[in-house]
């Protein structure tokens, strides 16, 4: 499934510099944005799982969305 | 103050001694108002320095208040509000050194269910917590519906708002929020539209607020509103006591934050899914 996911880092220590070389240099994978403890990238999860699979210590999340709470009711269709 | 000239989108009342605005593509540096004014009204809430008539104080005018944008600009290219932005402004909010985190936002992606964690703002927040800060979150504004993620976060302090009768005029669309039960002191009531349950750790005015928005003052309502009211109120604690600001920045820190502020409350007689503790005073 391709999408956009968030790769975080939550091992011990500085995030391995050779894993994150190894998915920005993937053909399959673009990287979006990044920090010094996350990847957001895009590409096909199965290809990000395998990826994970030499560096341990990784959360693959896909992005998702947060909102500010509303208090107000929300009217589901203009009235006519 | 330089800075403020330089971010017209602020109000006058509101003092930022930095921040980061976490959306890409936009200027990292332009951490102030995104034009939909929620922020700014959440930040007076904690550290409004206005001065009457016309001016009005948050709650610690003499914090020293950062602001980490998570939403893109109103009309602009991203709208941001990711996990990815919210966790990377936590980090980032903890890397500059900051004891109090202020979160007013919720997660909503499994409507069934709004308490499902997020794996990525959990573990931001996880760390936030092992490095010695206190994270403060909204409960969600789903009428009385579970709380919502990241505040139902069990290393969150997850905050409901409270209404007081007689705060507001009648017949103003705040009149609606009213609902029982009522408190000790029958003004008092966990507004209708605040989310409650097991997670609730305190709660905060929420009903009626005015506070800072770009130009002036305006009202808002919401759990967004009580949130910052509770940590405005864990800044004036952290405040006075210079023995846990000095800790080492660990979870013992936060812990100590947290229980200093539990143990500065007020119960209002509502059970402990509507108030947790009970209102910090």
């Amino acid at each position: 499934m391709m999408g956009r996911f968030i790769l975080r880092y939550t091992g011990s220590g500085p995030t391995p510099a050779s894993f994150v070389e190894q998915v920005r240099s993937h053909q399959d994978v673009s990287i979006l944005d990044e920090s010094p403890h996350m990847l957001l990238v895009d590409g096909p999860e199965a290809v990000l799982r395998r990826l994970l699979e030499t560096s341990s210590g990784w959360l693959l999340v896909p992005e998702r969305s947060v909102s500010l709470p509303d208090p107000r009711p929300q009217v589901e269709r203009p009235p006519d | 103050m330089a800075q403020q000239r330089q971010r017209p989108s602020l109000p006058d009342d509101l003092r930022l001694s930095g921040g980061f605005n976490v959306i890409k593509g936009e200027d990292p540096g332009d951490f102030g108002d995104n034009g939909e004014h929620h922020g700014t009204h959440v930040a007076g809430i904690i550290a409004a320095r206005g001065s009457a008539p016309k001016g009005r104080l948050g709650i610690a005018p003499g914090v020293s208040l950062r602001s980490y944008r998570v939403f893109g600009k109103k009309g602009g290219k991203s709208p941001g509000g990711t996990n990815f932005d919210v966790a990377k402004a936590i980090d980032r909010a903890v890397a500059d050194g900051c004891d109090l985190i202020n979160i007013s936002l919720e997660m909503l992606t499994d409507a069934e269910n709004p308490a499902t964690p997020d794996s990525v703002i959990r573990d931001a927040i996880a760390a936030a917590r092992s490095a010695g800060v206190l994270v403060i979150v909204a409960a969600g504004n789903q009428d009385r519906g579970p709380v919502s993620f990241p505040a139902a976060d069990e290393r969150s302090v997850a905050v409901s708002a409270l209404g007081r009768k007689g705060t507001f005029p009648t017949g103003t669309s705040e009149s609606g929020d009213v609902a029982g039960p009522f408190g000790k002191d029958k003004k008092n009531f966990i507004a209708a539209f605040s989310n409650i349950g097991r997670a609730i750790d305190l709660t905060g005015p929420g009903v009626g607020i005015i506070s800072t928005v770009p130009g002036g003052y305006g009202v808002e309502s919401g759990t967004s509103m009580a949130c910052p009211a509770v940590t405005g109120f864990a800044a004036r604690i952290l405040g006075r006591l210079p023995d846990i600001r000095k800790q080492a920045r660990n979870q013992e820190r936060s812990d100590a934050i947290a229980q200093a502020l539990f143990a500065s409350v007020r119960d209002l007689g509502f059970k402990p899914e509507f108030e947790g503790h009970g209102l910090p005073s």
